[in-house]
């Protein structure tokens, strides 16, 4: 392990956090179904790989699973692996979640590949949650690795779609502690990029504003925010609850 | 030892918030004595919270670490103790030491599948498996994904059957690795020397990760080798490539891995890639069609690990939909297992599929005309653009010639609307769809 690489995310522990049973699942429901069984350590494949463009809730489904696998009272781990995917940790029984495994460097890879070798030998209860942006082949990982996360279960998550969205913003915000108003909400979607990951950033940097202002979020207030809100070469700094 | 507490607590670092670990970590003492851990905590209460939420994960690193289990006893001191150095370092346990031989009992002759791609390589095993060493060592390579895992797994099990007395080890090279570095740094060699040394057996996977600079490991294998050999005890190694091949690998371990027996798996060919597709579905407790299984064999053909995980993929969608599997789900599933290389659909890709689906230029799409020909096209395209990219309505109006927002949204509606009654254009859109992800 590098001490200087940063270290790697902790899962969220508050209230904030999305659940396998508070997502809004879209076209999804089948890839949560199978999310919750592994999260559960009741699968009958010990990995799944995930992959959608950026922005359609891999990393919020990743620590959902791990959430719920620790109410399983089974051990998680959760890496985010552009951030510090070299220091894997050597993990017995339970569940590793590994967001971005594109961004692996070539020691989290052997690492990974150790521990998928671990995974299936006789008696281990080891079970592997990955996220990518493209399909397993097309990964640029070696090859043992990317063959290895191809064996499992495969999904491709769905983005959702403009009404989904909607809802799941209001609950987000929900689970914030405020209310958004659907019209709100469709307005933010009729002019931000309509990924969750932005959108969600916006929420988070309009929610402290309005916090801050001590004024509730209305319509004509939201408006005027972003009209009045600096060019956006600072992008907000998206929420990871 | 003061690296792998160093570890530990980084790892403890990680897992809990920062809260949790002030609180309940921060203030704990560990150590190791005679294969017990013991855990110093400082009241009752951390020593219960500890034992629900620590205790697990501490054994799992310890027991990773020492190939070894631990029994845990909590001591309580009213103050933090420093973190100690273990007395004594504890007993290493080599892979080889362990009562299993690490072979998964369902990977066996009878449901590995032969074919062209893995004749010779089959023969050999089966005869290995009788207690024929003629061959030494079977050297077995090829990509990954083919079998060679599965292949050389089938030959321990069967020849644990059929010499039930006799001491066979299935390692991965990576882990006789990590062996090798903690027999040297619990200074443990003759130990680790001897216990190797006893097998009849010696399956070795992923040869080439001792390729490169690991002398030391090269040099305990070479001598585990030959002591093996000249016993006339068999040897099964498999690699992603020939001898010759690996990177950085001294000429005297290429040239005994040569001295054996060599042999290839190829990419299996489409009637091993059927017969493989209808084991593992029947495994499964599945039955496909012809038709799905030739589908699933056309589209899926570089290793045996796909086609697993495509009956996988079948499998959990049958489950879940309580559906018979029919060719239009297989395909969706498959389609999440192979996908693209690019996979981001932007604006142009758009522009470009529904301006030569309708025989016009893409340029237009962006014009100020405003004839039928063009504005409905124009309408459509837009309308892919709001459903299948993330971009917002003003972005959208922007790449379509310096549009409003709103008229990107008259455009959503209008689709929206004509497709109600309109089934050809509802055909027209999704066979746009197909297209612009093809």
């Amino acid at each position: 392990m590098d001490p200087n690489k940063p270290a790697p995310t902790p899962l969220p522990f508050t209230a904030t956090a999305a659940t396998l049973d508070n997502l809004i699942s879209g076209k999804n429901s089948e890839l949560i179904a199978a999310v919750r069984k592994l999260a559960t350590g009741q699968s009958n494949v010990s990995s799944i790989y995930l992959w959608g463009e950026s922005g359609c809730g891999k990393s919020t489904l990743l620590r959902a699973a791990c959430l719920h696998a620790r109410g399983q009272q089974l051990a998680t781990y959760f890496v985010a692996a552009g951030d510090n995917g070299d220091i894997l940790p050597p993990l017995g029984d339970g569940l590793l979640a590994v967001d971005d495994v594109h961004a692996l460097p070539t020691s989290g890879q052997i690492t990974l590949f150790d521990w998928h070798n671990r995974s299936t030998l006789p008696g281990q209860r080891q079970f592997l949650l990955a996220s990518g942006t493209c399909a397993p082949t097309h990964l640029p990982l070696r090859e043992e690795l990317t063959t290895r996360l191809s064996a499992g279960l495969v999904f491709r998550l769905q983005t959702l779609s403009d009404d989904e969205k909607n809802k799941a913003l209001s609950a987000w915000a929900e689970r914030h502690g405020f209310t958004l108003q659907a019209e709100i909400a469709d307005f933010l979607l009729t002019h931000l990029p309509r990924n969750m990951h932005t959108l969600t950033a916006y929420l988070t940097e309009l929610d402290a504003f309005f916090l801050a202002e001590k004024k509730p979020l209305t319509l004509r207030r939201v408006s005027a925010w972003l009209k009045n809100r600096p060019p956006h070469n600072t992008p907000p700094t998206p929420s990871t609850k | 030892m003061e690296n792998f507490w160093q570890d530990c607590w980084k790892v403890l670092r990680t897992h809990f918030d920062a809260e949790a670990y002030d609180a309940f970590i921060k203030p704990v003492a560990l150590n190791i004595e005679n294969d017990t851990l013991y855990i110093t905590a400082p009241n009752k209460a951390t020593e219960r919270w500890l034992r629900s939420n620590v205790e697990p994960l501490l054994l799992q690193l310890i027991k990773t670490e020492f190939n070894k289990t631990f029994t845990t006893s909590y001591r309580l001191n009213g103050h933090a103790v420093a973190l100690p150095e273990a007395s004594e370092a504890p007993a290493f346990i080599p892979a080889a030491e362990k009562s299993n031989s690490n072979l998964p009992k369902q990977r066996t002759f009878d449901n590995f599948i032969p074919g062209r791609a893995n004749e010779i390589p089959l023969i050999a095993a089966k005869n290995i498996a009788k207690g024929d060493n003629t061959v030494n060592p079977l050297f077995i390579y090829g990509s990954t994904g083919l079998g060679k895992t599965h292949l050389i797994q089938a030959i321990g099990n069967e020849y644990r059957k059929n010499f039930p007395q006799r001491r066979v080890l299935y390692i991965n090279a990576r882990s006789f690795l990590n062996d090798v570095v903690n027999a040297y740094r619990l200074n443990q060699q003759d130990k680790f020397k001897q216990r190797y040394q006893k097998l009849d057996l010696l399956i070795v996977d992923d040869i080439q990760y001792i390729g490169g600079d690991k002398i030391r490991t090269q040099e305990e294998f070479f001598f585990l080798f030959n002591t093996l050999y000249e016993e006339n005890k068999s040897i099964v190694i498999s690699c992603d490539r020939a001898p010759s091949k690996i990177k950085d690998l001294p000429q005297r371990l290429t040239t005994r891995f040569n001295a054996g027996l060599p042999t290839h798996i190829t990419p299996p060919e489409f009637e091993l890639r059927t017969e493989i597709v209808r084991q593992k579905a029947q495994t499964q407790g599945i039955k496909l069609k012809n038709d799905i299984v030739y589908f699933i064999a056309e589209h899926v053909k570089s290793n045996v690990r796909e086609l697993e995980g495509a009956v996988n993929r079948i499998r959990a969608m049958v489950q879940y939909q309580k559906a018979e599997p029919t060719l239009a789900l297989c395909r969706d599933a498959i389609a999440d297992l192979i996908g693209h290389a690019n996979t981001l659909i932007h604006a142009d890709m758009i522009k470009e599929k529904v301006a030569h689906y309708y025989h016009i230029r893409t340029s237009d799409l962006s014009s100020q005309k405003r004839h039928r020909a063009i504005a409905i096209p124009r309408h459509i395209a837009v309308y892919l653009c709001r459903q299948m990219t993330n971009m917002s309505l003003p972005e959208i109006g922007r790449s379509f010639g310096k549009r409003n927002h709103t008229t990107v949204l008259h455009s959503c509606r209008w689709v929206e609307e004509s497709i109600k009654n309109n089934p050809n254009l509802w055909e027209e859109i999704k066979n746009l769809e197909i297209s612009i992800k093809d």
